[in-house]
Formats: structure tokens, C-alpha cells, sequence
């Protein structure tokens, strides 16, 4: 019997209910997910920003079918978005013995404080299955938040067999830190059209901080000070600040990531942010699991550093990345040089895999990424099997 | 469009209230029918500095917005210009689209008032509801700000109000069940929660606080007679905000509403928050109650 799995997914890949407005975020539903577009002859830019801030009361969708058998939405798999991730769940459900669970989660929150919450949910599954260890698979932000409450948790870590990361933002992504100053963009954004949601948060940089400020978990994604491009360089132009979350949190822009004339409430909010992206980042950098294995892309057009002339962004876009996260930032769990992912991966011989041309949103419907996956997870069983 | 009457629905949840004062009102103003195959949303607000857009301006907006977020084969356009049923500038557009294996037809009113303030009225319907496009006329014809006289309603419809608009809805619609307020720095929130009676175990449950998650929330004191709760984050920010419950009333037409506040943790905006609380549980009435 192989061990459970809980995967945990990324950045907006859960669906939630917000009951105090009676909106939801969903991905797998269209209809639910136009009542999020602005309206653009009557709003203020900033109140799609207060409907979605953290402080607005969310809960997972859990317990609607979406169209799922009944044992998988027991097992939490409607509170992630089916269109991103039921056929990875499916194909590991296939292809084991062993109950695979699934963690949808506030992706809004501060990964620190969603630490314990985490914790719980692990504690339930482990629970239900007699106190077994579990595997924890994750995608993009969801390895961040696992890695924080292992951090956070050190009894923990003995109650997890092993992790693998797919498409971790590990050193953050400069993607984020450029829509500051562009919004969402036709061009360097086209590959969004695996996920277009993301449009809602703005076309120009008012907009998206205005949105996103309220978000402690989106701005966490902002690069670490870890990040390099090219290597040895801040990936921006600016050596002052020496500290990169001053630099974020200066009033003049660029470097710092306060739109010029923001509002009282873009302000606000962003003071309390660089206080929570510090002490994330912090907290998890440097440390895995012992048992961590990761797979992270590359070859695709991706934001590596911005320039500026002037105030005028200059992108920065080499195919170095997953069109998201760049390569260096996916793989900065392990100094090892990555392999190539392919039929012959060993999961003994190294800890972290390369995928070309897979993009973020993508990756865990890619089957290439799955049958990487399914060979780890199979590893960790045998390693499991051995221990006991 | 079924019902030839002007009754609303028995659990059409309608409260009157006074709105906080010195908070933003942010409510979807979303009617819905019972069965969530139709529904009713009208945005009316003010456009932020450096936002006005003209109505044109606007629609091709709100255009390149649907074409972002669709596929495009889930989406067809069938008509958009001027609204001439509306008596004010407007533009109507109407598309169909494709979610959940169901054909789905919007139509969509956006118009600016003389006081500069928009309007914006979608309106949801299954493809093949062969009323529609007759309701959704009737609907922008009757749109008039708040104090003009407004139009005789027709069987089928009830008047309603949203912000400073007067409009008749389709009778099957039920108002909003839940009002938001929050100030326009973010630091202070409130929230209405009107329930069916039938319901009441449910609005019971919700007069603790909702907790987000990793936090730990403690008793701190009372304001005139309301408990006041301190909410703790265990994240890098320490402690964030006070928040306060407190049940109101059985209404006469059986209703029951909860509000909630909730604020950061200054002393300006916890007071501001428990005034506005204090002050929308007091103005709250069932209709014909009197003001």
C-alpha cells in the first residue's frame, strides 16, 4: 500500500466562496468568474482591490461536487481547480493504491500565518489514514506554503515521507515585481492564455498594485533577495537600497513598487506587505524537506530582470523560464546542476529535474511532469517500504 | 417571467437601512432566481480621479475584457450599440457564451447619469429564455435616479433600489441577502447578512466573527452593549484587527440580520467601525416599518 498523497496547488488554483459578497472565485466556471470583471463606467479602481483583499472572508469550495465522484470531493479535491489539476490527481489516483487527497487553501493569506491551518489539514488526512506519513506534491506557491509550515512545524517534517515541488517559485518571480509597473500587458503576457484570469488584476500598473496590494500572498511571490540575473546581479538596475525589501518599500518608483499618486489605501496596505514578504522570505529560504525532490521549466520566454529607461519598463524576457517562474528561481531548492527530465529519470541518483517548454500554469496537466512525478512518488514508497 | 404578480417572493430577504456613514458601499447588487439560472446585477458608482471613461470608451473596455477571459469559441457577440429604450445615454451590447456545458446570454446596459456616476445592469439569462430580451427592455426602460418620479411597474416586476437608482426588477429575482460596507482606505469593514427565518441556525453560526486562517481570536471589552472581539495573526504583521458581532433582530417579516464589523487595529478605525455597526443595527427595519 503506497503512502497518501496531498497535493497542494498554486497561486488562484483554489476555489473559493467569499459569503459576505456571494462572489467566488473559480476558475472552472466562467460564469462565476465574469461577476470579478471591472466595471469599467462605474468603478473606482479600487473596489474589485477591497472585495478581494485578505481581510474579506473566503472559504474553500469544498463541498460542491464540480462535477467530481463523490469520494474525491471527501477527499478535497473540489477545493482545487479541476481545469488545472483533477488529471494530475487522476493519474496518480490511477496509477498507486494509495488515497490521494487535495489541500485547496486561501491563496490570498500571508504563507506564514497559513502554516497552521496546513498543519491541520495534514493532521485530518493522516487521521483518516491511520497515521500514516504522507506524501506532499505541490505546485508553484503551494510549495512555498508547504515549506513554511514545515519550517514552522519541525514535528511535521517526521510525518512527511517526502516532497515534490513542481514549479516552484523558490527565488520568487520578476514577473510579478514588472506587472507593478505594466499591469498585466498583451505581449509578454500573451502566454497567459493558459490562465486568464490574471487579466482581472489590471491592465496598468494602478490597477494591479491597487488589486494585489491587498494580497500578502501574491506579494510574497515577489523575487528573494536570493534571486540573481545575470547571475551575480540584482535582477534590476538599482544597487540602493542594499536592502532589496527597502528598495521595494521606497516612495520613489522605480525601484520601489508604490504606484506614483497611489491612494491612501494602496499605501496602507503596502507598508503592512514588505513587513510579511521579508519575513517569508526569511523564514523558508534556505530550507527543504530532507526529502525534497523538485522539477522546475524551462525554454520559455520569461521575465528575468527589468530595466528601466527612465521610468519607462524595459522587459527583460530571455526563454530561460516556465513564462513564469525563471529557470534559476524554479531551481534554487539544490546547488546540483538539474537534469533533463525523460523515460530514463532517477529519482535516486539526483533531486531536481529540468522540463522544457512546459508553461507554469500547465505543468501538472503535462504528462511528461506526471510520469516524472508518479516516478518519484514510487520512490519514496520503496524508500518508505525499507524503513519500516 | 412567470409569475403575474407583484408579490416578491416569500423569502425575498428585503431589509430597509440606513448605510454607515463615512463607508462606501460595496454591495453586489446581484438578483437571483431560486434556481441560479437567471440573474440581475446593477453596478451604479462614481468613477475614481482619472477614471472617466466615456460610455463608448467603456463598453470597448468591458469588449476587450470578455475576449480575455473567454475562449474564443465559448463566445459570440450579437449586438452592441445605442440603448434607445434608456432614458439616459447608454450603450447596450449582448453576447453568448458557453460554461458548464450550458449556453448562456448576457445583456448588458452601461450608461452615465448627469452627475457623472455610472450605471452598469447585466443581465444573465439560459440562450434559449425566449423573455428575455423583452424583460431586460423593461428593465433599462425603467431606470431613473433616485428622487425622479419612477415609471408604473409592470406585472412581473417590483420596483427596486440600488445606490441611487430606482429600476423594476423581474419578479422572480431575489434581492442580495448580503451589504458590505468598507472605507475607502480599507482599514474598517462592515457587513448585513439578511436571513430567511428558516434559516436562522445558520445566521446564529455567524454571529462569531469568522477567523481567517492561523488566527486566534479573544474577548476585548465591550462597546454600548456589543462584544468586541481582538482577532491575532500569528504572520510577520503581529496583530491586525478587532472585530465585532453582535445579532440584531427577528424582524416582523420574519427576517433575521447579522452584522458584522471588522477593523484594523488603530483606535480611529475600531471606533469608526463599532459607531457604523452600532449605528446600521439601530436604522435596520422591515419594510413598512416605518424610518
Amino acid at each position: 500500500m503506497g503512502l497518501p498523497i496531498v497535493f497542494l496547488p498554486g497561486i488562484m488554483g483554489s476555489r473559493l466562496r467569499f459569503p459576505e459578497s456571494g462572489l467566488f472565485w473559480d476558475p472552472d466556471s466562467t460564469l462565476r468568474m465574469l461577476r470579478w470583471i471591472a466595471i469599467p463606467v462605474v468603478n473606482p479602481a479600487d473596489v474589485l482591490a477591497r472585495k478581494i483583499h485578505r481581510d474579506a472572508p473566503a472559504e474553500v469550495l469544498e463541498d460542491e461536487s464540480n462535477g467530481l465522484l463523490d469520494d474525491q470531493v471527501d477527499r478535497g479535491w473540489s477545493g482545487v481547480a479541476k481545469s488545472f489539476y483533477v488529471t494530475l490527481l487522476q493519474a496518480l489516483q490511477n496509477n498507486g493504491d494509495a488515497k490521494v487527497y487535495a489541500v485547496g487553501y486561501d491563496w490570498r493569506q500571508d504563507l506564514v500565518a497559513l502554516s497552521p491551518y496546513l498543519r491541520d489539514r495534514l493532521a485530518v488526512v493522516r487521521q483518516r489514514e491511520n497515521g500514516a506519513k504522507v506524501i506532499l506534491i505541490t505546485h508553484s506557491m503551494g510549495g512555498l506554503l508547504a515549506r513554511s509550515a514545515l519550517r514552522q512545524n519541525p514535528d511535521l517534517v517526521e510525518t512527511v515521507a517526502g516532497v515534490i515541488h513542481i514549479f516552484q517559485p523558490v527565488q520568487g518571480a520578476v514577473v510579478l515585481y514588472r506587472r507593478f509597473f505594466t499591469g498585466v500587458r498583451v505581449g509578454p503576457d500573451e502566454r497567459i492564455t493558459e490562465f486568464p484570469l490574471i487579466w482581472i488584476f489590471g491592465d496598468n500598473a494602478q490597477h494591479f498594485a491597487t488589486n494585489v496590494c491587498g494580497m500578502p500572498g501574491a506579494m510574497q511571490l515577489l523575487p528573494t533577495a536570493d534571486y540573481q540575473f545575470p547571475p551575480g546581479s540584482r535582477f534590476i538596475p538599482f544597487t540602493e537600497p542594499a536592502d532589496l525589501y527597502e528598495l521595494y518599500a521606497d516612495l520613489a518608483s522605480p525601484p520601489g513598487l508604490t504606484p506614483a499618486g497611489a491612494s491612501e489605501y494602496v499605501r496602507i496596505n503596502l507598508v503592512q506587505r514588505w513587513a510579511e514578504v521579508r519575513a517569508f522570505h526569511e523564514l523558508v529560504r534556505g530550507f527543504r524537506h530532507p526529502n525534497t525532490w523538485a522539477l522546475f521549466g524551462t525554454k520559455l520566454a520569461t521575465d528575468m530582470a527589468v530595466g528601466f529607461d527612465g521610468a519607462t519598463v524595459r522587459l527583460v524576457r530571455p526563454e530561460a523560464g516556465d513564462g513564469t517562474v525563471p529557470g534559476p528561481s524554479g531551481g534554487g531548492l539544490f546547488d546540483e546542476a538539474p537534469t533533463p527530465v525523460g523515460p530514463d529519470l532517477d529519482p535516486a541518483a539526483a533531486r531536481q529535474w529540468v522540463v522544457q517548454k512546459v508553461e507554469h500554469s500547465a505543468a501538472c496537466r503535462n504528462l511528461e511532469v506526471q510520469a516524472a512525478v508518479q516516478k518519484v512518488v514510487d520512490h519514496i514508497n520503496t524508500l518508505a517500504a525499507a524503513t519500516v | 417571467m412567470t409569475s403575474p404578480t407583484l408579490e416578491p417572493p416569500s423569502d425575498d430577504p428585503v431589509v430597509h437601512f440606513n448605510p454607515p456613514v463615512g463607508f462606501e458601499d460595496l454591495t453586489d447588487y446581484h438578483f437571483e432566481a431560486a434556481d441560479g439560472r437567471s440573474w440581475l446585477s446593477v453596478h451604479h458608482g462614481v468613477p475614481g480621479p482619472g477614471e472617466t471613461q466615456t460610455v463608448e470608451m467603456a463598453v470597448a473596455t468591458y469588449l476587450t475584457q470578455l475576449h480575455r477571459l473567454f475562449p474564443p469559441l465559448d463566445l459570440a457577440f450579437l449586438s452592441v450599440g445605442p440603448a434607445g429604450e434608456s432614458p439616459l445615454p447608454a450603450q447596450r451590447l449582448a453576447f453568448t457564451f458557453a460554461d458548464g456545458g450550458s449556453q448562456w446570454r448576457q445583456q448588458s446596459l452601461l450608461g452615465r447619469l448627469s452627475d457623472g456616476s455610472g450605471l452598469q445592469i447585466n443581465y444573465v439569462t439560459s440562450e434559449t429564455d425566449t423573455t428575455a430580451e423583452r424583460c431586460f427592455a423593461e428593465v433599462v426602460r425603467s431606470i431613473r435616479p433616485h428622487g425622479e418620479v419612477v415609471l408604473p411597474t409592470l406585472t412581473g416586476f417590483i420596483p427596486r433600489r440600488v445606490k441611487g437608482i430606482n429600476l423594476n426588477v423581474p419578479v422572480e429575482l431575489r434581492a442580495p441577502s448580503n451589504y458590505q460596507f468598507v472605507t475607502s482606505n480599507g482599514k474598517a469593514r462592515v457587513n448585513l447578512r439578511v436571513t430567511a427565518a428558516d434559516q436562522a441556525a445558520h445566521a446564529l453560526a455567524m454571529h462569531q466573527p469568522s477567523i481567517p486562517p492561523g488566527a486566534t481570536i479573544t474577548e476585548a471589552g465591550e462597546y454600548q452593549g456589543m462584544k468586541m472581539y481582538e482577532v491575532k495573526r500569528t504572520g510577520a504583521a503581529g496583530p491586525v484587527e478587532h472585530y465585532a458581532c453582535r445579532e440584531v433582530k427577528r424582524l416582523p417579516n420574519g427576517l433575521l440580520t447579522v452584522v458584522t464589523g471588522q477593523s484594523a487595529a488603530d483606535e480611529a478605525s475600531a471606533r469608526l467601525m463599532q459607531q457604523a455597526v452600532v449605528g446600521l443595527v439601530q436604522s435596520i427595519r422591515a419594510p413598512g416599518e416605518g424610518t
